[in-house]
């Protein structure tokens, strides 16, 4: 293996690589995956091959020219995040280009798998977000019906409908029920532990009790836990190994931080949905989060032992 | 190829798990969506028709209808129609709901829902005031006070002239004055054919027209030659027989004719008026329609102010009773 490992020996080998990492996680995208076919037909279909193939040609291209090996598979879970996480009428060209930069800028330009800061996905939505809105091409409900995604108009919504999928918003976000169902695979796998999802869910939905309704303490957390992408990111986008600290505390502390500032740019921010844009910003807190948690060596202080591992 | 197996595995009881859930929750989905449009009919309609079980029929693309059910007893029998309508109103689509008998013959009563109407005054067509007048009133509904309400959309005219003629009243009239007198023209139209003609004039400071006064015997020509009013009723019938103005026959300079017998007054104002009502009968363009002292059985009167706001309403409750009159004869 070309890469680097992050830490210094000794080390722990779990007995799965990254190739049966990236399998499970494929295996627990499949939900999400029939959900978005399901609800949005050919559209997704399209979009999801689109972002799919153009992340593996580049991760391919990046590493023929790097003169490495190992490609494992990241580029395509990578492909499929950011296709789950664009709204069905995305433009194709757009996601085409979100999908190199991921992988080539956010990724390989910093040195391929496990050494990229942010989230390759997320940062290929925020490019869009932020260069070309427009190419987003507005949230739809499934069958086409144009409208506004549920978080224009929280409440209206009705809840079986949030619950199961029929809503309108980015191609993964749209059944709760699958993504959960996705998310217990990747922890009965033990893929992903469920202190980062639920830390980032609970974080999220007191929050949005403390401070989403008229007055204090009168939000909703449940239609908000509902709908946008928090669900899907709280399972697969902040489960992310690279992006996220190693320390037990340090994922707590990513966690909570990702659902507060998702509820944050939700309540008062300028977008619609704010996922996206609290991953990016927790994952640039990842490093310190990690070096402030770091375990101490037994017998020394906390600074010395930080010096020590620096 | 061992460690393919299991992931394998994995992936086609996920699938099929996912599969099987999103089955399920449609099926369920469209049983509560179909509950929920069943419950927003009934609460829709409470008061106007009481069914015990709504059968859903289809648009099929009908102008303005958006939805229809038959409402039926526990027995299973029609006890009357409930339609949605939407219509352009003042300040943008409205949405009306009409009820209709089992004989589709009589409206059970008329509500108005989303609407954008001017706060006050169009908004009113939506207050029980205006829409109580609909209650048990024979359908079609007319706008009382207003002439040529779209009662039918349009229904293709027989024979040579190239756009049809929509079913209403149609009025044309002279501006000013003239010699005493201002003259008007009026069209009815069924099934794209002018059915009645009615050829008159005001009578400046009077409450008779020209034909109720010749009819007196106070508007006369000549001594012994036909009067006004039967000369009236020869180009009346005439224009019903030719079914258009362009094809009667007179001279132009002077409007008089030799074609009809014992027409010797001026025929060109009637002419000219009846082919601006033809134009208005073209474009369906009733709206401009003229205040009549007529109070039909099947009037209804206007929010004050709001006239078209009123009319929209009467037009929705008309495209419904329309629609549903279609229904019966398929």
């Amino acid at each position: 293996m070309p890469n680097k490992l992050s830490a210094s020996p000794p080390y722990l080998w779990r007995g799965r690589s990254t190739e049966a990492i990236m399998g499970d996680v494929l295996i627990a995208l499949t939900p999400a995956l029939i959900a978005a076919l399901w609800y949005f037909h050919l559209r997704a279909l399209w979009l999801l091959l689109t972002t799919t193939a153009v992340c593996a040609v580049t991760e391919a291209v990046c590493l023929f020219v790097r003169r490495q090996r190992g490609f494992d598979g990241s580029a395509v879970v990578t492909g499929l995040l950011l296709g789950l996480s664009l709204p069905a009428g995305t433009n194709l060209w757009a996601a085409a280009i979100a999908s190199f930069f991921a992988v080539a800028v956010v990724k390989q330009a910093f040195g391929g798998i496990g050494h990229n800061l942010l989230n390759p996905a997320m940062a290929g939505r925020a490019l869009l977000m932020v260069a070309w809105p427009q190419t987003l091409g507005g949230y739809t409900l499934p069958d086409a019906v144009s409208s506004a995604t549920p978080l224009s108009h929280i409440g209206g919504e009705n809840f079986w409908n949030m619950l199961v999928g029929y809503k309108s918003g980015s191609l993964g976000e749209t059944s709760a029920v699958l993504i959960l169902l996705g998310g217990a695979y990747l922890y009965l796998r033990g893929t992903i532990r469920l202190r980062v999802p639920v830390t980032c869910l609970a974080a999220f939905a007191v929050f949005i009790w403390l401070f989403g309704g008229p007055t204090f303490l009168t939000g909703d957390p449940t239609s908000h836990l509902l709908s946008g992408s928090i669900l899907f990111g709280a399972f697969f986008i902040i489960t992310d190994y690279v992006t996220k600290p190693t320390t037990p505390w340090g994922e707590i502390l990513f966690a909570a931080g990702v659902g507060i500032l998702t509820a944050v740019l939700r309540l008062w921010g300028p977008y619609p949905e704010g996922v996206c844009f609290a991953v990016l910003l927790m994952n640039l807190a990842a490093p310190l989060i990690e070096y402030l948690t770091r375990r101490r060596v037994y017998g020394t202080g906390i600074p010395g032992a930080a010096r020590a591992a620096v | 190829m061992k460690q393919f197996i299991k992931p394998a595995v994995n992936l086609i009881i996920v699938a099929a798990l996912s599969v099987a859930l999103l089955f399920g929750m449609s099926r369920i989905t469209e049983a509560v969506a179909a509950h929920q449009k069943m419950e927003a009919v009934r609460k829709t309609y409470n008061g106007l028709l009481s069914a015990s079980e709504w059968e859903e029929l289809s648009p099929d693309g009908a102008e303005g209808i958006t939805e229809a059910f038959r409402g039926k007893d526990k027995d299973g029998a029609t006890i009357g129609y409930a339609v949605t309508v939407a219509v352009k109103g003042y300040g943008g689509e409205m949405k009306v709901h009409v009820a209709l008998a089992a004989d589709g013959l009589r409206f059970k009563g008329v509500r108005v829902g989303d609407n954008q109407e001017s706060q006050g005054i169009g908004s009113k067509v939506a207050e029980a005031a205006y829409y109580s007048q609909f209650t048990d009133l024979p359908a079609p509904a007319y706008l009382d006070g207003y002439t040529g309400i779209d009662v039918a959309g349009s229904s293709p005219q027989e024979g040579a002239d190239t756009a049809p003629l929509k079913n209403g009243t149609y009025r044309a009239e002279q501006e000013n004055f003239a010699q005493g007198y201002r003259a008007f023209v009026e069209l009815t139209i069924t099934d794209g054919r002018i059915v009645s003609v009615n050829w008159d004039a005001y009578k400046q400071d009077s409450t008779l027209t020209k034909k109720q006064e010749s009819e007196n015997g106070d508007y006369i020509m000549t001594p012994d030659g036909p009067k006004w009013h039967e000369q009236a009723a020869t180009m009346e019938a005439a224009l019903i027989e030719a079914q258009d103005p362009a094809k009667l026959t007179y001279n132009q300079d002077d409007g008089k004719t030799d074609a009809y017998a014992g027409v010797s007054v001026d025929v060109g104002d009637f002419v000219r008026l009846a082919a601006q009502a033809m134009e208005q009968a073209k474009n369906g363009d009733n709206v401009g329609g003229q205040p009549t002292d007529k109070d039909s059985e099947n009037g209804v009167d206007a929010v004050s102010g709001a006239t078209v706001s009123s009319k929209a309403v009467v037009k929705a409750a008309n495209l419904a009773y329309q629609f549903i009159a279609a229904r019966k004869n398929a």
